[in-house]
């Protein structure tokens, strides 16, 4: 296969046996019973979307002792592998599209609605199933979303696509509902420096606001996205303790948000931290609850991903094109770009739902709007491949 | 950020060579883990207790948080503690050391459309040998006619060759660039094999067999000078040519090289299309013929992947990376993509992680910029933009 637009995946992997090893060994000595290339994708008991990828399936030679290998004469030595790397991933993952509402609101130029509208469309058509639409917030602090009314009004589709709304309080919510969303979401900090930057109150008192959105989308029958911003690092405050990001989590969840996003909002997250974070909101949250929302401004974003697909996290939510920069960091990147993610994800074997050709197209699109090149590293040198 | 104490190597017993579903193993593992780390990292074991969710991997974490917000406590006053929680093997069975080995100034600037004089290239090299780095690529001995960029190989090998505590490993694509690197001081060598017959056909212009055969005699005219030879073996997982490539064939050309004498075999993600799904699978092949200590990664972050591959492969056991300072070098083969991963972003990670690198993140900052000064463009890492741009305390970790 010459074409590489789709990652190389699991599947692309000829059958692996001794045999081929044999190929290139000089005594050309015959190949082992042990061929294990067909995988064992061995599903753990309990959960619909467990695992997939154990990597040893794929190992030529499980066991550790080949010194009385029945293949005589063979050239080469065979080594023990020193340590199996045996870890369960999620099947299925769903990609959250933050695009629209996350990576648009910080644009300077307003982005007419008809363009926001046909991004969603897309979106949509590329088979991502959630996709935050745009915020119900004030016009005075986020002028691009103001025309979020009319952009919800102007995709409605099928009810298995999900379109949450940005709800910061009451009003909010209101207006949503009556401009016909079925989902909104909230915004706690796990940082109280933050919080009171961001949103001009404690986060006791953030979350006294959100009971009440919680209660009313309740009564509405609407459901309700939790987010928790700063779970690995504050702009203010620095290194944000996991026991914060747990509390806030739980809160939002025990008040019935039915998924909580956890972001890293500046970027700074590394696996080292983004690990003990999620024990610790894993710890009283299901895991199958939970979302990441990882910024790439340090570039660190797909490995911490990747570490959250071993913790079980199987929500991830990013943003085609990497649209949105980071309002702490000058100049910098901020989402995590979704053809990056969804190329990762294929290429673990995972499903997504989502055509990454289709994908680009929307990323292409909103890139072409907004004049400048795509944050998607994926998407870019899949557009510029050369023969 | 990086942990102050750290279990031995060898020291935990893997949890991870148990089944995943053998509950009572997993548990022991856990209990000896505990009692092998310090006191002041020593956490009680969480209770055993049934999930609503489950899946055993969820029962590791039931009331976790009431038992342990003591725990969770005493750490916060320790700024510089990296909290470590139990069960988390993604990242505690990972080396404590890792080796960069920087390849800006060779695999990055070769590529470079306008020539880069040569005192602006020592300087990079002496910026980035004071950062801390104790490999630094300097240059290739080969014909002025492939790669102009790097004609110059005599004049940067005879200054950078005084630099003390540094090693600065030279391309020699034959032995003729062999006999030249040695005449101008080299003390290290480097030879690129191809895992995909049709990449060797078209970049160096002869078969798989052949290319060995000639660094072969470079090996042996090597060992004879004492002078250690670095293997690099190319297209580890994608070709650009023959699509997806057997790991079998990279762990042929990986044993072929170390066998030969290679001290060290770097495995490249040429066109940087490898994710952990594809890479998982050759490191194995590899590391079922060469020791894993022996190896080095070399990915291209040309579709974003490399972090994620870094980390897994630090998951099986490598513990050398090859990088390119502020992402030096785009990839060839998709023009306007980019090519080498950056060395700031793998040391930010790698220091996130507690992994010591001996390397001073400012310092590779500052070389960074220099070059990208120079180049006239932005640097191609995201953590030194970031760095370089951030207000307030937000990097303030």
């Amino acid at each position: 296969m010459s074409s590489l637009e789709e990652p190389l995946g699991l599947g692309d992997l000829p059958k692996l046996s001794i045999n081929r090893l044999g190929r290139f060994c000089q005594s050309g000595c015959r190949a082992r019973a042990d061929d294990r290339s067909n995988g064992n994708y061995t599903h753990s008991n309990g959960n619909d979307n467990q695992t997939l990828f154990h990597s040893s399936s794929h190992s030529w030679h499980l066991q550790g002792n080949y010194t009385d290998s029945s293949c005589n004469g063979i050239d080469m030595e065979f080594r023990a592998l020193p340590r199996k790397v045996s870890w369960d991933l999620p099947r299925f993952v769903k990609v959250v599209e933050v695009g629209p509402r996350d990576g648009l609101q910080n644009e300077k130029n307003i982005v007419p609605t008809s363009v926001k509208i046909e991004l969603i469309h897309k979106l949509v058509a590329s088979g991502l199933s959630v996709v935050e639409a745009t915020s119900f917030v004030s016009p005075k602090w986020v002028p691009q979303l103001a025309d979020a009314k009319d952009v919800l009004e102007g995709v409605q589709y099928a009810p298995d696509v999900r379109l949450p709304v940005l709800t910061p309080n009451l009003r909010g919510f209101e207006a949503a509902v009556a401009a016909g969303a079925k989902e909104v979401a909230v915004f706690a900090s796990a940082s109280e420096s933050f919080s009171k930057s961001n949103i001009n109150c404690t986060i006791e008192e953030s979350l006294v606001r959100y009971r009440d959105v919680t209660s009313a989308a309740k009564k509405h029958g609407v459901r309700v996205r939790g987010y928790v911003s700063c779970v690995v690092g504050c702009p203010v405050e620095g290194a944000v303790h996991p026991s914060k990001v747990a509390y806030v989590a739980k809160e939002l969840y025990d008040m019935g948000c039915a998924e909580i996003s956890l972001g890293d909002t500046i970027g700074v997250g590394t696996p080292g931290r983004v690990v003990p974070m999620l024990e610790a909101v894993m710890s009283v949250v299901p895991v199958d609850k939970l979302a990441v929302h990882f910024h790439d401004t340090y570039g660190q974003a797909l490995a911490n991903i990747l570490v959250s697909l071993q913790m079980g996290v199987s929500i991830v939510d990013s943003s085609v094109s990497g649209l949105g920069g980071c309002p702490y960091a000058k100049g910098a990147t901020g989402n995590v770009a979704t053809e990056d993610v969804v190329y990762m994800l294929h290429g673990l074997g995972i499903e997504t739902n989502i055509n990454l050709g289709k994908l680009m197209d929307a990323g292409d699109y909103i890139c072409k709007h907004l004049n400048r090149t795509s944050g998607s590293k994926t998407a870019t040198a899949l557009c510029k491949l050369t023969a | 950020m990086e942990a102050t104490s750290r279990p031995a190597p060898g020291s935990l017993r893997r949890g991870i060579e148990r089944p995943m579903h053998c509950r009572r193993a997993l548990l022991q593992a856990m209990l000896e883990y505990t009692c092998r780390r310090p006191a002041f990292q020593r956490q009680q074991v969480p209770n055993w207790g049934n999930s609503s969710v489950g899946g055993n991997r969820h029962v590791l974490y039931a009331s976790y948080l009431s038992q342990n917000k003591q725990n969770y406590r005493c750490f916060s006053s320790s700024s510089d503690q990296e909290w470590i929680g139990i069960g988390s093997r993604m990242i505690h069975n990972l080396p404590r050391f890792v080796k960069i080995v920087e390849v800006g100034p060779r695999d990055g600037l070769q590529n470079e459309k306008s020539t880069v004089p040569t005192h602006v290239k020592i300087k990079l090299i002496q910026r980035l040998a004071t950062s801390g780095l104790s490999v630094v690529e300097a240059t290739s001995f080969v014909s002025p006619k492939w790669v102009p960029q790097l004609a110059d190989a005599k004049d940067v090998m005879e200054v950078v060759r005084n630099i003390a505590g540094v090693h600065f490993p030279v391309l020699t694509p034959n032995l003729k660039g062999f006999e030249a690197a040695a005449a101008a001081g080299a003390k290290e060598v480097a030879i690129f094999a191809s895992a995909s017959e049709a990449f060797s056909k078209s970049n160096i212009n002869c078969s798989i067999k052949e290319s060995l055969a000639r660094y072969n005699d470079v090996a042996c005219a090597a060992k004879k000078h004492e002078i250690p030879v670095r293997g690099y073996v190319s297209c580890v997982v994608g070709c650009p040519v023959e699509g997806s490539v057997p790991p079998s064939n990279v762990a042929y050309v990986a044993k072929e090289l170390y066998d030969m004498g290679c001290y060290e075999v770097s495995l490249g993600d040429t066109i940087g299309v490898g994710t952990p799904g594809t890479v998982v699978p050759m490191l194995e092949a590899v590391m079922s013929v060469v020791p894993v200590e022996k190896l080095a990664v070399h990915f291209h972050d040309t579709y974003g992947q490399s972090l994620s591959n870094i980390l897994i492969s630090l998951q099986m056991g490598v513990n050398v990376v090859d990088s390119s300072v502020a992402g030096l070098g785009g990839c060839p083969y998709a023009k306007g993509a980019s090519g080498n991963v950056a060395t700031e972003d793998v040391v930010y990670m790698l220091h996130g992680l507690g992994i010591k690198t001996g390397v001073d993140l400012g310092k590779v900052m500052s070389a960074g910029e220099f070059i990208c000064k120079h180049l006239g463009r932005q640097s191609g890492s995201k953590a030194a933009i970031a760095l370089s741009n951030v207000t307030a305390n937000a990097s303030k970790l």
